[in-house]
């Protein structure tokens, strides 16, 4: 019997617990920090010394903690490429800009349990020697900008924050940034950019890794917010603890939103790989299933720019077996458990934890229009491939969804989407061309039958000597 | 700085050398591998964004930008196979589609455009994707050049130059997406922008048709056009010209990037107002009859002169020139009896003040604290303003003004003061400011020649003695005109204010040796009292380029030669001799300045009594050996 695992979200939603300070400190709040700055050091037995920072740092890399924000990459190593030897400044940036279509978990817990999400930054920040840090948070989250300013402006209030932290000599100054409203700003090294006031422009990387060359050209740690609340988990209860939860390589809770259309859609925190796609979208705990007489078509498994799984599609999953040995077993989309490594295998991410359902009512390029019209709104522009083969795509399956499709639209979507992926300088490039690589590709009659009707119609029109019907003014628009 | 670690990396199977921090393309560019590249200009930092320059790393099927990936020792790329081709082939498409590129109506077409280059060398015959056809503004508002959002490719070239080279930031790209656009200000146009400088760097760094020159467009294609370096004759910085003609018309210029001055870049001066501005050229000689110039032959102007000059005795003839002069003429001056050099106040105690200042832009480059004090670099010198402006923003080094008149540079100013008004507080306030400051640079004007300006650089001097020995600042003075220094160091009498010179009777007969001055000499009328004594005077002969008020007091006139015809050398603020290559035939009889006095000597010498000076002549340039691209167009 599957069910949720709440640990990050273990009080937010409880009757009664608020957001404030107070109620955070009767459910045993800060008390995880104040035992890591009271940590002593440990001596090992060839007599080095190990510090509570490094003991922190070590029992992150042990939980084997991957990064929430999308990429699932282990927080414990990029902690571990830190520069900490350039004598600059390191800098902790929490990204909270939470713009994947599809995703609303970072929100509940900057609006449900902020203080949480505080003790996790400053817990991170500690172990890795920062003294400055930035929660960027999206614009259009207003009223969660001023949540987690009225909580910082408590924890300074209670010496969690400011000089001196809790008498530990240890200073630390956070800062929330508003962003603007652009999906591009939760790329990390765009942030960055935009942090430092100019336009979100993604970096080059190679060279501007941000762990040596971050913000303010200086070594930079980006994580996601439910990435730093699992840390104040993991110090709390031990690396090697949390990493019994979930499965081996993909350990501890994550929050999964799940949207589309199922009955319950909503948030759920649940132990990475206990649960399966499908028990997260049949299952009364989770999604409820599908509506009364729908069946189910398709899933983004991981935030809009995941690839798409049609409903029925097979798996070759390898697996380790109790006894060590490698073998392949075969899974249904449904039986696809839910964590980093399976939907990766599957040929999908992920990525932010967001599982959209489409049942067989949706119409896929009009849905993949939806997507579509995103990425290329949203672009930031640097990329040729990017820039103009989002825009291209947009427009050609608005095309198609208006009636002046053509058969080899399809191939087309295909041949764009192909060559931005592994082009571009960032991941956005990817964000957009996978949705159409998948959707395309899977559901290509859908694509290329809507084509032919289309063109279907015209000639008839045309040969019936009716003149330009109404389609043509829509392609006539000057709307670009 | 340590020494960069050697690296080795191969290049289509051909090992090739380099250093750590190169990046692909900076490697390959060495061993003469041609990378295609459209957003990537040597000069400014990469951009990474068109994705021509993609190459396969590591056989592939990665790819990464050449211009902007750091080599790593033992690196392996293809920059060229068929499906490189077709990949870079597809981006071109994707930038034709995007806006609407006319050729044939595009000042660039054929050749002087990088991306129909691009397509042309892809074998990019047509393009599969529908157009967008946007609506897209032109805006024409800007005086010198004007720029085409449709032929804008979005390559942030000319972002970067207006960032990197003039400082100014002025340009930007708005919106998201397909929507980018390039915008001048906050979304103003160039006619009504308050930051441009209208420096030109940007339309020379596009490599389109979107930013072009109005002047240029469709006078010649720069490819199809003659070339000469020479040097800018606007002032005393003296930066490095690539001007470009044809039909014996100056079609462009552009900053030449093999200059040691400038490096590439110019201001509004060099740029444009030499050659795009509209001005009268004076194209024969002329002489007065009843009241009227009339078009005479040269010999008979010099008839004319002769016979004005006839037994004068030499005190009773002077001879008044510009400080435009080139060293050449300028060693000429000194065998006339009376001649004088009317120059800009307080030009002269500066140079005899200061020494030149060799290095001073490598010294502006790293400095932590530049001080301005009476110079207006922003308005005379644009290339040392930007230099001061690159090193603020890409620094953060501070900038102290200290004048008499407001700049475009106080914009960019820690402090900024104005000079009558200062209190003692504020040389606390300058105290502080370079407290911990350890390269500096103090560059003045004329005006830091004045009492006042005098009293302000002893305070400065003071305060840096304060902070101890070798913390002086490097000294870059900036004169006013462009051979200034030369001038003072051939023993020439300066004048700031002409009037005294031409009481001193009896004068009755003066040549003013104008030049090439851009108002025709006309600012001399300024002087005070200049306008009646010059009434007073029997015979004035005036050599000019330009018509202007100043011809109206002269008997004779006679055509002289423009910069781009000029031939010889130039001494900068540096200290360095820079040359000037005659760049096209002189226009109708113009002759230069120096053939010029070599016929006013002649033709006076003969005649008049009580011939003075050397006999040993300098040999003249002769004028009329610049080859002519008419010849060649039969
Ligand atoms: C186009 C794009 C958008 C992204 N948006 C977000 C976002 O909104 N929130 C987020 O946490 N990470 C986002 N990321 C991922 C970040 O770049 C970065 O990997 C992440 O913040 C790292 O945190 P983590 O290691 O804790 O996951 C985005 C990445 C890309 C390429
Ligand atoms: S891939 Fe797209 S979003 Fe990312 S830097 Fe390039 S243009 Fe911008
Ligand atoms: S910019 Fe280049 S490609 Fe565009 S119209 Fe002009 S010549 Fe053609
Ligand atoms: S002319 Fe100069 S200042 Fe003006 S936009 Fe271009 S580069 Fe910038
Ligand atoms: S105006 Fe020219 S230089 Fe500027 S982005 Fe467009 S194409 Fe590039
Ligand atoms: S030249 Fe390298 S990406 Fe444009």
């Amino acid at each position: 019997m599957p069910s949720e695992y709440r640990l990050i979200l273990k009080h937010a939603d409880q009757p009664g617990y608020t957001n404030d300070l107070d109620c955070y400190l009767r459910h045993g709040g800060y008390e995880v920090l104040r035992k890591a700055l009271s940590l002593p050091p440990r001596i090992l037995s060839d007599g080095r010394k190990v510090s509570a920072q490094e003991q922190i740092r070590d029992e992150v890399m042990l939980s084997g903690l991957r990064g929430r924000g999308g990429a699932g990459f282990s927080c414990g190593l990029k902690w571990s490429f830190v520069d900490r030897k350039s004598g600059k400044p390191v800098y902790l940036i929490c990204n909270a800009d939470e713009s994947e279509p599809g995703t609303f978990k970072d929100k509940q817990i900057i609006y449900k349990d902020p203080h949480q999400l505080l003790e996790g930054t400053i817990l991170s920040c500690f172990a890795n020697d920062v003294h400055l840090a930035y929660i960027y948070i999206r614009g259009e989250f207003v009223q969660g900008a001023k949540i987690l300013n009225r909580a910082l402006a408590e924890a300074r209030a209670k010496e969690f924050l400011g000089k001196n932290i809790l008498g530990s000599g240890y200073d630390l100054e956070i800062f929330v940034h508003r962003g603007a409203g652009a999906y591009i700003c939760g790329e990390e090294t765009g942030l960055i950019e935009s942090l430092e006031g100019k336009r979100a422009y993604p970096r080059i990387k190679p060279p501007y890794f941000p762990a040596v060359l971050g913000l303010y050209l200086c070594p930079t740690i980006v994580n996601n917010v439910e990435t730093l609340c699992a840390v104040k988990h993991i110090v709390a209860m031990s690396g090697a603890e949390y990493a019994k939860l979930g499965t081996p390589n993909n350990t501890g809770t994550r929050i999964v939103s799940i949207s589309g259309h199922i009955k319950k859609p909503g948030y759920y925190e649940v132990e990475v790989g206990k649960v399966t796609l499908g028990e997260l979208i049949l299952d009364p705990a989770f999604g409820g299933g599908l509506r009364e007489d729908r069946q189910l078509k398709a899933v983004i498994p991981g935030g809009s720019s995941a690839k798409v799984f049609k409903a029925g599609e097979k798996f070759k999953l390898k697996r380790r077996g109790p006894d060590g040995q490698m073998s392949t077993v075969e899974v249904g989309v449904l039986d696809l458990p839910y964590d980093f490594d399976s939907v990766q295998q599957a040929g999908s991410m992920s990525g932010s934890g967001a599982i959209i359902v489409m049942d067989d009512t949706a119409d896929l390029t009009e849905a993949l229009e939806n997507i579509a019209e995103f990425y290329a709104h949203e672009s930031c522009g640097q990329c040729t491939p990017c820039r103009e083969g989002s825009l291209w795509m947009a427009k050609a399956l608005h095309r198609l969804n208006h009636g002046q499709g053509r058969k080899q639209d399809a191939d087309y979507l295909l041949h764009i989407a192909k060559h931005i992926q592994g082009r571009t300088i960032c991941a956005f490039g990817e964000a957009c061309a996978w949705p159409v690589l998948s959707f395309v590709s899977k559901f290509k009659d859908e694509f290329q039958a809507k084509g032919a009707a289309d063109e279907a119609r015209r000639s008839r029109t045309l040969t019936a000597g009716a003149g330009p019907g109404p389609d043509l003014r829509i392609a006539a628009s000057p709307e670009v | 700085m340590l020494a960069s670690k050697p690296i080795t990396i191969t290049i289509d199977g051909k090992s090739c050398a380099g250093t750590e921090g190169q990046t692909l393309l900076q490697i390959a560019a060495a061993d003469n591998v041609l990378i295609p590249t459209l957003c990537y200009l040597k000069h400014l930092s990469p951009w990474g964004g068109c994705r021509m320059c993609i190459v396969e790393l590591n056989g592939g099927p990665k790819v990464v930008p050449a211009c902007s990936t750091p080599a790593e020792d033992g690196m392996t790329i293809a920059t060229q196979n068929d499906r490189l081709t077709r990949l870079r082939r597809m981006t071109l498409e994707l930038l034709f589609s995007e806006r609407n590129h006319v050729c044939p109506m595009c000042p660039m077409n054929c050749g002087d455009c990088e991306l129909q280059t691009q397509a042309l060398r892809h074998g990019m015959d047509s393009v599969r994707f529908p157009y967008l056809y946007p609506s897209l503004p032109v805006d024409l508002s800007g005086r010198y050049f004007g720029l085409d959002h449709n032929r804008c490719i979005l390559c942030t070239r000319c972002v970067r130059t207006c960032e990197e080279m003039e400082g100014v930031h002025t340009l930007d790209i708005a919106n998201r997406g397909g929507r980018n656009q390039v915008v001048v200000d906050l979304n103003s146009t160039f006619g009504a922008s308050t930051s441009c400088t209208l420096c030109g760097a940007c339309v020379a760094a596009c490599p389109t048709g979107a930013l072009f020159d109005k002047a240029q467009a469709f006078r010649g294609k720069l490819n199809a056009c003659r070339s000469v370096r020479t040097t800018c004759l606007e002032c005393p910085v003296g930066c490095g010209l690539l001007v470009f003609t044809k039909d014996d018309r100056v079609v462009e210029v552009f900053g030449s990037f093999e200059s040691s001055v400038s490096a590439g870049h110019l201001c509004v001066k060099g740029r444009y107002q030499t050659w795009a501005d509209p001005r009268r050229r004076i194209l024969t000689p002329l002489i007065r009859r009843n009241g009227k110039l009339i078009t005479v032959s040269w010999p008979q102007a010099l008839d004319e002169l002769g016979r004005a000059a006839k037994g004068l005795p030499p005190e009773q003839t002077g001879l008044l020139a510009s400080p435009r002069l080139m060293n050449e003429a300028i060693t000429w001056l000194k065998r006339f009896y009376r001649a004088a050099v009317f120059v800009a106040p307080d030009e002269i105690s500066l140079c005899r003040a200061g020494d030149k200042s060799p290095q001073a832009f490598q010294h502006l480059q790293a400095a932590d604290a530049i001080i301005v004090l009476g110079a207006q670099p922003a308005r005379e010198n644009g290339v040392v303003a930007a230099k001061i402006r690159t090193t603020v923003r890409r620094r953060g080094a501070k900038l102290m003004i200290f004048h008499t008149r407001k700049s475009d540079l106080d914009a960019y100013a820690d402090l900024c003061a104005n000079v009558v008004s200062l209190e003692h507080r504020f040389w606390e306030k300058v105290e502080a400011q370079l407290a911990d400051v350890k390269r500096s640079v103090l560059v003045y004007g004329p005006a830091a020649m004045t009492p006042i300006g005098v009293t302000v650089l002893e305070k400065l001097i003071a305060i840096f003695e304060s902070k101890g020995e070798g913390q002086g600042p490097a000294l870059v003075g900036l004169p006013v005109t462009a051979n200034s220094f030369s001038l003072v160091a051939a023993g020439l009498e300066p004048l700031e204010d002409v009037a005294p010179w031409l009481d001193e009777k009896p004068l009755k007969l003066l040549h003013i040796l104008a030049s090439d001055e851009p108002d025709g000499g006309a600012r001399l009328l300024d002087h005070k009292q200049a306008r009646r004594l010059l009434k007073e005077i029997d015979r004035v002969v005036v050599s000019a380029a330009y018509q202007s008020d100043l011809t109206e007091y002269a008997q004779v006139v006679l055509p002289a030669a423009a910069w781009w015809e000029k031939n010889g050398t130039v001494t900068n603020f540096e200290g360095a001799d820079l040359r000037l290559e005659p760049v096209l035939p002189p226009r109708g009889e113009a002759r230069d300045d120096l053939a010029i006095l070599e016929a006013l000597w002649t033709a006076t010498q003969s005649t008049a009594s009580g011939a003075h000076g050397s006999s040993e002549l300098p040999a003249a340039q002769p004028v009329g050996s610049i080859p002519s691209n008419r010849s060649n167009q039969a």
